[in-house]
């Protein structure tokens, strides 16, 4: 009989194992992965789908580390914002700011809403204002307003300080007011 | 004309994203595309692998020589066993008097190569290599390579007698005065210290200390933890508790039966680890959680899937998943609790 090796040995075994193990993780925690990136792709699906595989590929990767599976969760949470967050400022990268300086004036700015719009409609101009805001605004808003998250938890998640979080804040707030909506900042 | 507030907008977007269930051809096409993943390095990761691999391994293999501490010993070993695998975190250190191998952090596969046995080890593990293997602390998933007709059985040593293997896989959790041995594949022998040698077969566990006087049955488990023996009907003698499984090895035993496609034992097995006191609240809710999963996804059990979540929201009125549950209700149409 030959002697174990490493390369014999090891792979099949902790890939079985870690299979599983992500296979359980996947399964409790898709719906709240793929919610969050439906969030910050304004509904388009295939979008979402590439962020949450994104999120899972990182949880591959590091299974072996993740030592405390309870707060998974969070862990995933974090991971899928800050992934989102990637993703949307890469939607902005440079063919985004190309677009935009040739076809500035013939993009329309959000529309002015009012209470005439009912339910349906306010949530899309709300995405429509949402899409406006620059990526990191968009997050910061999106975590404070949607999750209730402090400014404290806001700037562990992003890796940022909360003085910035602050800012990002105070800048979203003032363009959706510029665009016409009544803001409540608390 | 009075202006729309934003936040009420927004909430009302994503109450719009939040109702919305992962499609299924979504969830299939991750599915797919992250088994593809798993099997496969991607170039730029390989690249970057082979231009670390070049300067990584002279340095990892002195650091390894000095993290292990372990004198007299060739490059990644530690207590005479070889360091197959290991997460960046892992850090063992041996004890120069007594060998004792002290796994402090992280996760590693170590290779006994003449017990031809490989063991998957993770932080808070002790084992000696003295005379034989012996696992003293700790959760161990061992395999063995299969003997030859007319080997002597590979031997590992716990806490009260010695697990004898012919070429198996099974995990071993040794706790400081007791322990037990769940069999996955092939066939193993426990010989106690006092003379008695019981078998164990596929699916069963094991529990140390032995039951006194009376002769030892191996059983199969159903409910979480080790079933109790029948009922003596003899003069009342001293009968220890069987030993609960710890929470992680339920973990791995409902992963074990989940990936067999055998869920109605799954359901079983978690169904009676629920109560198990020595599990914290949190992991009894996480077990809540993934027996309702299990209801609802896999066995479509609409009946059993809405009693049971009835139930964990009564017991876990904050619990962590109250989004998933929520929506699971919905799905499933269960009736306000």
């Amino acid at each position: 009989m030959k002697v174990l090796t490493a390369s014999r040995v090891v792979p099949s075994e902790i890939a079985l194992r870690d299979a599983r193990d992500f296979e359980q993780c996947y399964d409790a925690h898709k719906e709240q992965v793929f919610r969050v990136c439906l969030r910050y792709a304004g509904g388009r699906v295939d979008w979402a789908e590439d962020a949450m595989h994104d999120v899972f590929v990182k949880l591959w990767e590091r299974m072996g580390e993740l030592g405390d599976r309870g707060d998974l969760g969070g862990w995933l949470y974090r991971v899928a914002t800050n992934v989102c967050l990637t993703r949307l400022r890469k939607d902005k990268g440079l063919w985004a700011r190309t677009r935009h300086l040739l076809f500035e004036r013939e993009e329309s700015a959000p529309a002015a809403p009012d209470t005439l719009f009912d339910d349906k409609e306010a949530a899309g101009l709300a995405l429509r204002m949402l899409e406006q805001l620059p990526a990191r605004e968009r997050v910061v808003l999106c975590m404070k307003v949607l999750d209730g998250k402090d400014q404290r938890e806001i700037a562990a998640t992003l890796s940022l300080s909360e003085g910035y979080v602050s800012k990002l804040l105070a800048r979203a707030w003032a363009r959706i007011e510029a665009a016409g909506w009544e803001v409540d900042r608390e | 004309m009075s202006r729309r507030n934003f936040r009420d907008a927004l909430e009302e977007y994503e109450r719009g994203v939040g109702g919305a269930a992962l499609p299924m051809d979504v969830d299939r096409k991750v599915r797919e595309r992250l088994r593809e993943r798993s099997h496969r390095r991607s170039p730029r990761r390989a690249l970057a692998l082979v231009a670390l691999g070049a300067t990584g391994a002279a340095l990892a293999a002195a650091v390894l020589l000095i993290a292990f501490r372990d004198r007299g010993s060739e490059g990644s070993r530690v207590g005479g066993l070889l360091v197959a695998d290991a997460t960046p975190t892992f850090r063992a250190v041996v004890a120069a008097h007594t060998g004792v191998v002290d796994i402090r952090s992280g996760r590693a596969t170590l290779v006994d190569e003449d017990l031809h046995a490989s063991l998957v080890v993770r932080e808070r593990v002790q084992l000696r290599r003295r005379r034989g293997l012996e696992i003293m602390r700790g959760t161990v998933v061992v395999r063995v390579d299969k003997r030859r007709p007319r080997q002597a059985p590979a031997e590992l040593r716990v806490s009260h007698g010695r697990i004898q293997v012919m070429g198996t896989r099974f995990t071993v959790v040794q706790g400081p005065t007791r322990g037990h041995v769940t069999l996955h594949e092939g066939a193993i022998r426990f010989a106690s210290d006092d003379g008695r040698s019981v078998a164990v077969r596929v699916g069963e566990t094991l529990g140390w200390p032995l039951p006194q006087e009376r002769r030892p049955v191996a059983r199969e488990v159903h409910e979480g933890v080790i079933a109790p023996p029948p009922r003596d009907r003899g003069p009342r003698r001293e009968s220890p508790q069987p030993p609960p499984q710890t929470f992680e090895a339920i973990q791995q035993r409902i992963a074990a039966l989940r990936s067999r496609g055998r869920y109605e034992e799954a359901v079983r097995e978690i169904a009676g680890a629920l109560d198990e006191r020595s599990y914290s609240q949190r992991a009894r809710e996480t077990l809540s959680f993934e027996l309702g999963s299990m209801l609802t996804n896999q066995l479509a059990d609409r009946q059993r899937a809405c009693a049971h979540w009835a139930r964990h929201l009564r017991r876990y009125e904050r619990g962590r998943y109250a989004v998933e549950i929520a929506q699971a209700r919905r799905r499933l149409r269960c009736t306000p609790p």
